[in-house]
């Protein structure tokens, strides 16, 4: 192998991975590997069975350290995988990080191309010639450090919120929680028992809540709202709008007199509608803050004028009915957002008579039934008449794991188990009660589910019914609803009747997603939720860095995951604010002020609002603000003069890369990305 | 007669394949929960019930739908409630396209296309029924008009052009 | 307003009434449409006849159907729930360029092309939309509305309770039909009411009369079968009539109800509800073909009308 460097030329190292059989089962490697030798520059090229292991990255460092080289070209996996493994390779090898380029050989040939090794092989060579003429034109480039705000926001109250923000605060780190009704707890303050261990939700939540209020580092705001986020990872500039509750936070001490007293009222929320709660109100007797609000929309005082006896009775004088809005601005270094699922709205005028029979409810109107402190009393009570049930059915799947285009296709992933809870739950409270619960599949697959899945089957009048029930009637007279479904492992439709039906709904993305979602300029997944960068190894990052995810506003889970989440989050936020600073990747967007008219168009276009027009001695020109700059290359696609690149993607680099894999190698493209511009 | 333990003989790989070719939506990702079945006015009436059918497909039993009477009353209740959004009433008619082209036409349709190709239209008035029209000022029925020769003669055209006059045996016959 | 009528097979050569009733309510006389008469229609074609053996005659005896409705500027009406389906299915599918191509070369042969309707034209290019493929029951709900039609109601149905049946084209599938709210249609049983009749809610509602996809023609046993649960769901509400779109469900229900010798609902279709309500003459609805007689309910209706 003679060396081609040349004196003074770029000096290039090839290493082609075999990826086990991923590639070298497809690519023929060594032969790769050969061809490469043969191009200009290219001083040695290697191929090697695992390049990322840890003989792999020792070979790389051997041969730059033995030929001098002073760039490298890796050909094996997606640079989403391992760019930064070889990155750090070639720097410990004493090269300039960006002086390292990755072919992509796994997913762009040899997977693609399985069963035609001959083809692939030559696809192969083309792709690392490609590779060569990009890696000829590398310039070393420099990584900038910016220092960060040691303070976090967490976005939503409920259990992942909480549970991020103690973590955090255990740290040593500051935390805003900011959540959007009056009180935290969420979701899972709704709950009466968790499965499957029946523990009593509140019972667990509660003394968190409680923590939370009492935490230092923990600055609650409730019945507030995350409306503006700007800057970036390190320093954002959050702007939070405080709701009036027309109560003094500072002097209410929660004693209630004022909703005795209170004459206007609205169904409960908490309650799911089942129950009623005054115009001044706290949601749920744990609630936490323990601080009364009042809504307008159900106040006397703010329809009439009139009224105004919560003000007159209230022992510390806390009512204010002029209260305003309040605007509160704080910098933190990263953001969590735990902002939770909407439980799933069955139709109302759809096939489950939801809204259209009295006595089909949904499970979470069921759980408030269900709870002693809930809206009767912890009694299981038919809508239409009060009366105890004697004959429950279930119905699984209700507004999920539906391919009709306007439903949701995934599982919802807490049905299951939540109906199992409540069939215990009601034979507990009733001992002649009867269950039937239509389900298609059963989905037990966490840590004592099925084991719990075996102690609810096993239990007398408790039967599993397998089929989606077709049709649901009501009785005009009883009020009783019959469900027909074939069930499927008889063979026959059959007819059954009950005293009431629970619908067993899925979630769906919280009202406000979808908002939250384009103010913070992080994607969702199609099914509504965020999305995480990797299902796998970045669960709980998203695509805007410093911007964490967790619990079911990633995706449905039940309470052990979104814990495990909001841990996750929390740690993956605090070791990024430990670092005390953030490095800025130096592939960004950069203008080049002589040839920049100032049309804006960059700015209109940039997905991240990194540039703006500032005003020089020679007129309007485009600045990109490095920070907020992801490198997309949009702006410098656009821009009508040219006048901005992206660092690591010039139009030289581009250019010889595309040269490459025509015909006639070398040849240069002219004036690629101007012609006729 | 069905096969009382089914040995893999029976199964046909290529039916699902054969469905999709004539129009039919996949059966593969069928969750068998049977809302089809309740929602079916045939399978409340009859043995034969949706979910299991498009099991059968899945299976690839093909020679066991050459004994089912052509039954599906192409309502689409079992689409409407289908989550897998499968839709069994346009599998069938694909079915019913396999057993055409494989076990032949069924009388009613040849009768009904013959009077097609006379009439135009699959019914002619009674006396009574044109006198009717005749007293109440109605339009006259097309076929009775000397022009509709033409829309016969198209009618025909079609057909041979598209094998459908194959497809029904209809060129055996003249 | 102007449309083409699509009167199908069933309707002139077996309830010929109906048409007349549509013909009247339509015309100038009360809602002022512009009917246009169309003389080269052939079979719609029937699904379970042509759909079921050979999709692609099913589309081209369609297409040619819609070709000779594309350049009269008018949409297509029907009054049958199958010719709706069957018509509106074709010119959505025709919309695939491939299938229409596929389906042009064959309608060449025969001296037509569908291109469907022109909607404009911009210097050389003419542009074109499908042709519009209607039925009855939408285009009076949407194109003439509740209010209009109560305006010219001469004869209240006070005090009727109607069993409203869609019939199942007329709903599903949804991906095409989505004219109606499938889970609660509601058009229907707005013009029933819009007459001053009760629509009843009965369980069944949705479901199917019992004679389509040929099961009437095959297995006559089963589909009265289906069509008794049907009725006996309308019954237990308290039905005193039924009124329907599609005539083929009509003439199931009125057969099935003699073959069957159970109940005695009258049978309707909209058109004849509406006459009857707008005050034509009921002799001349051709009620005389209805197997289920209409006239202990007209004569409740209209004592003096009917007394001769």
């Amino acid at each position: 192998m003679g060396d081609r460097g040349g004196a003074g030329g770029p000096r290039i190292g090839v290493f082609v991975c075999h990826c086990g059989s991923n590639i070298g089962g497809t690519v023929d490697c060594p032969a790769v590997a050969e061809y490469a030798t043969t191009l200009e520059n290219v001083v040695v090229a290697r191929a090697n069975i695992y390049t990322c292991s840890t003989v792999g990255q020792e070979e790389i460092k051997k041969q730059i350290r033995e030929h001098g080289l002073d760039r490298i070209v890796v050909a094996s996996c997606t640079p989403r995988l391992h760019e930064a493994t070889f990155k750090r390779v070639g720097e410990e090898a004493g090269l300039n990080p960006y002086m390292v380029h990755m072919v992509n050989l796994r997913e762009q040939c040899s997977w693609v191309h399985q069963g035609d090794k001959e083809r692939a092989t030559e696809k192969a060579k083309e792709l690392v010639r490609m590779g060569v003429a990009r890696a000829r034109m590398l310039e070393p480039l420099t990584a900038q450090e910016l220092g960060v705000e040691r303070r976090v926001l967490v976005i939503g109250g409920g259990i992942a919120g909480i549970q991020a923000s103690l973590d955090l605060a255990a740290q040593g780190l500051e935390v805003v929680l900011v959540e959007r009704l009056p009180s935290i707890g969420g979701r899972m303050a709704q709950l009466d028992k968790t499965f499957p261990t029946g523990d009593c939700a509140i019972c667990v939540l509660a003394p968190k809540m409680v923590e939370v209020l009492h935490t230092p580092g923990i600055r609650l705001m409730t019945y507030s709202e995350v409306r503006e986020v700007a800057g970036h990872a390190g320093s954002f500039d959050v702007r939070i709008e405080r709701k009036p509750r027309y109560v003094d936070e500072s002097k209410c001490v929660g004693c209630g007199i004022c909703a005795e007293n209170c004459p206007g009222g609205a169904p409960s929320e908490f309650d799911m509608g089942i129950g009623r709660r005054k115009a001044i109100y706290v949601p749920f007797p744990q609630a936490a803050p323990l601080k009364y609000t009042i809504d307008p929309a159900s106040c006397i005082h703010f329809k009439t004028g009139k009224c105004g006896l919560c003000r007159k009775n209230c022992p510390t004088g806390a009512i204010d009915f002029e209260m305003k809005p309040q605007e509160v601005r704080v910098r933190v270094g990263a953001i969590i957002v735990a902002t939770g699922f909407d439980p799933y709205t069955p139709h109302v005028h759809g096939y489950w008579g939801y809204r259209e029979f009295a006595n089909v409810i949904t499970a979470l109107e069921l759980e408030r039934m269900i709870n002693a402190s809930g809206p009767t009393r912890g009694e299981v009570r038919r809508p239409s008449d009060g009366a105890a049930p004697k004959r429950v059915a279930f119905i699984q799947c209700v507004g999920s794991r539906n391919w009709k285009a306007t439903s949701n296709k995934y599982c919802s992933r807490v049905c299951c188990m939540y109906t199992m809870k409540l069939a215990q739950l009601l034979k507990e409270h009733y001992q002649d009660i009867s269950t039937s619960v239509y389900y298609i599949d059963i989905r037990a697959f966490g840590k004592g589910f099925e084991e719990f899945y075996h102690r609810v089957r096993s239990m007398a009048g408790v039967e599993y019914i397998r089929g989606r029930p077709a049709r649901l009637t009501e009785d005009p007279r009883t009020k009783n609803i019959t469900i027909r479904a074939e069930e499927t492992l008889l063979n026959k439709i059959t007819e059954r009747e009950f005293d009431l039906v629970v619908l067993s709904i899925g979630m769906v993305p919280s009202e406000g997603t979808e908002a939250l979602g384009r103010m913070l300029g992080i994607p969702r997944s199609p099914d509504g939720f965020f999305q995480e960068v990797h299902p796998k190894l970045r669960p709980v990052d998203t695509s805007r860095d410093g911007v964490f995810i967790c619990g079911c506003a990633q995706g449905p889970k039940d309470i052990p995951d979104t814990v495990a989440q909001a841990k996750a989050a929390a740690s993956s936020a605090a070791a990024m604010l430990a670092r005390g600073k953030v490095i800025l990747e130096p592939t960004t967007a950069e203008v080049d002020e002589a040839l920049c008219e100032g049309c804006g168009l960059c700015a209109s276009l940039c997905p991240y609002g990194a540039p703006s027009l500032v005003e020089t001695g020679s007129g309007k020109k485009a600045r990109i603000q490095k920070a907020l700059c992801h490198g997309c290359g949009t702006c410098a696609a656009a821009c009508p003069r040219l006048a901005i690149t992206v660092r690591g993607f010039s139009d030289e680099q581009l250019e010889s890369e595309m040269a490459a894999a025509l015909p006639g190698e070398g040849e240069k493209v002219e004036n690629g990305r101007g012609v006729g511009g | 007669m069905e096969d009382s333990v089914l040995t893999g003989q029976e199964h046909d790989p290529d039916f699902v394949s054969q469905i999709i070719r004539y129009g039919g939506h996949d059966v593969q990702t069928c969750l068998q929960c049977g809302n089809c079945t309740g929602v079916c006015p045939v399978s409340l009436k009859t043995p034969y019930k949706t979910r299991n059918l498009i099991k059968l497909c899945q299976y690839g039993y093909k020679k066991i739908f050459f004994s089912i009477p052509w039954i599906c009353a192409g309502c689409h209740r079992c689409y409407e409630h289908c989550p897998a959004d499968i839709d069994p009433a346009e599998v069938f008619v694909a079915i019913r396209h396999i057993q055409v082209r494989e076990r032949g036409v069924p009388r009613w349709i040849r009768d009904n296309v013959g009077l097609i190709l006379r009439n135009g239209f699959g019914a002619v008035p009674s006396d009574d029924i044109r006198r009717y029209r005749e007293r109440q000022g109605l339009e006259p029925l097309p076929n009775t008009l000397p022009g509709y020769r033409t829309a016969l003669e198209e009618l025909a055209t079609i057909f041979r052009r598209t094998g459908f006059d194959r497809i029904l045996g209809l060129e055996e016959k003249k | 307003m102007r449309y083409a009528l699509f009167s199908g097979c069933t309707i002139p050569n077996r309830f010929p009434g109906v048409e007349y009733a549509t013909r009247e309510i339509l015309g100038e006389r009360y809602l002022g449409a512009e009917l246009l008469d169309v003389k080269e229609f052939t079979c719609c074609p029937a699904l379970p006849t042509f759909y079921s053996s050979d999709r692609f005659t099913w589309l081209t005896v369609a297409a040619r159907n819609l070709t000779v409705v594309q350049d009269l500027g008018a949409d297509l009406v029907t009054i049958c729930n199958g010719c709706f389906s069957s018509l509106l299915k074709a010119s959505e599918e025709l919309q695939n360029v491939l299938k229409c191509n596929m389906v042009n070369n064959v309608l060449a042969d025969i001296g037509r092309q569908y291109r469907g309707r022109l909607v404009r034209t911009e210097g050389h290019r003419n542009f074109y939309e499908p042709v519009r493929v209607r039925h009855i029951i939408e285009v009076l709900y949407n194109d003439f509305g509740r209010k209009r039609i109560e305006a010219l109601v001469r004869n209240p149905m006070r005090g009727v309770r109607a069993a409203v049946h869609y019939g199942c084209h007329y709903l599903r599938p949804t991906i095409r039909t989505t004219i109606d709210d499938p889970a609660n249609p509601v058009m229907l049983d707005e013009l029933v009411e819009a007459t001053g009749a009760e629509s009843v809610r009965y369980p069944e509602k949705l479901a199917c009369c019992g004679a389509g996809g040929g099961v009437r023609l095959q297995v006559p046993r089963l589909a009265n079968a289906i069509t008794k649960d049907k009725l006996d769901s309308m019954l237990a509400a308290g039905a005193e009539c039924i009124v329907t779109g599609c005539p083929y469900c009509l003439f199931q229900f009125d057969h099935a109800q003699r073959e069957l010798r159970i109940s005695s609902l009258p049978v309707l279709h909209i058109s004849e509800l509406l006459a009857l309500a707008f005050g034509i003459d009921p002799d001349r609805l051709g009620f005389e073909w209805h197997f289920v007689t209409v006239r202990p309910f007209l004569k409740r209706l209209y004592p003096s009308v009917v007394e001769g």
